[in-house]
């Protein structure tokens, strides 16, 4: 699968699921799991984005990829920084 | 939550959607001061909440448009990379600059942006050299061409970015109303393969704050998961509205957009907002 197919995969799956869930869970107030669930969802796609961005130029050992290794480990830096 | 107040948060996500998806800009100038001044929010609610929406719209459209081959996820790593390290530099330092001289910097820079492409004629750096790593093709989402263009100044570009990173992480405001003049103007990136880009970054700088906001619990899930239902539908809505604008016309439409931040942004510094 390209680069293009694959992010855009992650993409879309994330982004769907996380918004249906949050339509559920506003729909029925009591499931509050759920809508946190859909929250989730929908912060951790972009992450997962970029993770199946630089999967995929790994895959096709296209210069690029150590772009994406080099921002994923700046976001997990920032993060446990951020959050300790 | 009342159904009134849960439809008013998705037409307010809609129309943030569809700035989003035409411009690649986040969409917090939006949702911030609407969720503040006509929702009652605390400050740090608001831009929890506009982070969670701006992920959804910029989510929706860049799986749109990296599917198309219309944005360069390549560069939109690179500069991310920048972006990320600017904004943590900029989160340590902020306490020690004043927000408003930062606001009005921010503000000069976007009506200089404004001016700038509306005054200079697109410059795209023409490539034959399929093989060179600063050469890329994009498919042009009215017409359907491809397009051939090579990267310049990357390195002046990515350290802007940085510069771009940390004022936005000091000041809340930026963005893809940065990135997008910045790849266009410097990098000679066409006006619509950078605010695609900019809807694929966008979305990777808003989660990193977001899954911030959610561990410190300052997250109110039933107006984020309203927006970010709105905000969805709405990039879907931009999406389609792009298809049928011309390069020339969205350039010209975010330079109004520009000015538009510019005013709101002097109205912040100017305490405002």
């Amino acid at each position: 699968m390209s680069v293009g197919r694959a992010t855009a995969a992650v993409l879309r799956f994330g982004v769907v699921l996380g918004a249906a869930l949050c339509t559920v869970g506003l729909l029925i107030p009591s499931w509050g799991i759920v809508l946190w669930a859909g929250i989730l969802v929908i912060a951790a796609t972009p992450l997962a984005g970029v993770a199946a961005t630089t999967a995929a130029l790994v895959r096709e050992r296209d210069v690029w990829a150590k772009a994406g290794a080099v921002l994923i480990a700046a976001i997990a830096l920032g993060l446990v920084i951020s959050l300790s | 939550m009342e159904p009134v107040l849960i439809a008013e948060l998705i037409a307010i996500g809609v129309g943030s959607g569809i700035l989003g998806a035409l411009f690649g800009i986040g969409g917090g100038i939006v949702f911030v001061p609407v969720l503040t001044i006509l929702f009652g929010l605390l400050a740090g609610e608001a831009v929890a909440v506009s982070l969670v929406g701006i992920i959804a719209s910029s989510a929706g459209a860049a799986s749109h448009y990296v599917e198309k081959g219309a944005a360069n996820v390549r560069l939109g790593l690179l500069l991310e990379i920048s972006t990320a390290i600017g904004a943590m530099i900029g989160a340590a330092v902020a306490v020690y600059v004043e927000n408003w001289i930062l606001l009005v910097i921010f503000a000069i820079v976007e009506i200089y942006s404004a001016a700038s492409m509306i005054l200079i004629p697109e410059r795209a750096s023409e490539s034959t050299d399929a093989d060179d790593a600063l050469t890329f093709s994009y498919i042009d989402a009215k017409g359907g061409a491809a397009h051939r263009y090579r990267l310049s100044n990357l390195w002046q570009g990515t350290a802007l970015c940085a510069a771009a990173g940390a004022m936005s992480s000091m000041t809340g405001v930026g963005g893809g109303t940065v990135k997008v003049p910045l790849m266009n103007l410097l990098m000679h990136v066409p006006i619509r393969a950078a605010s695609n880009t900019s809807n694929y970054m966008i979305g990777i700088t808003a989660a990193s704050g977001a899954v911030i906001y959610i561990a410190h619990g300052t997250l109110l899930p039933d107006y984020a998961a309203a927006i970010a239902v709105g905000a969805l539908i709405g990039s879907y809505a931009g999406i389609r509205i792009s298809n049928k604008l011309d390069a020339s016309s969205i350039r010209r439409y975010f330079s109004l957009l520009l000015l538009v931040v510019a005013g709101v942004v002097l109205l912040e510094a100017g305490g405002y907002l």
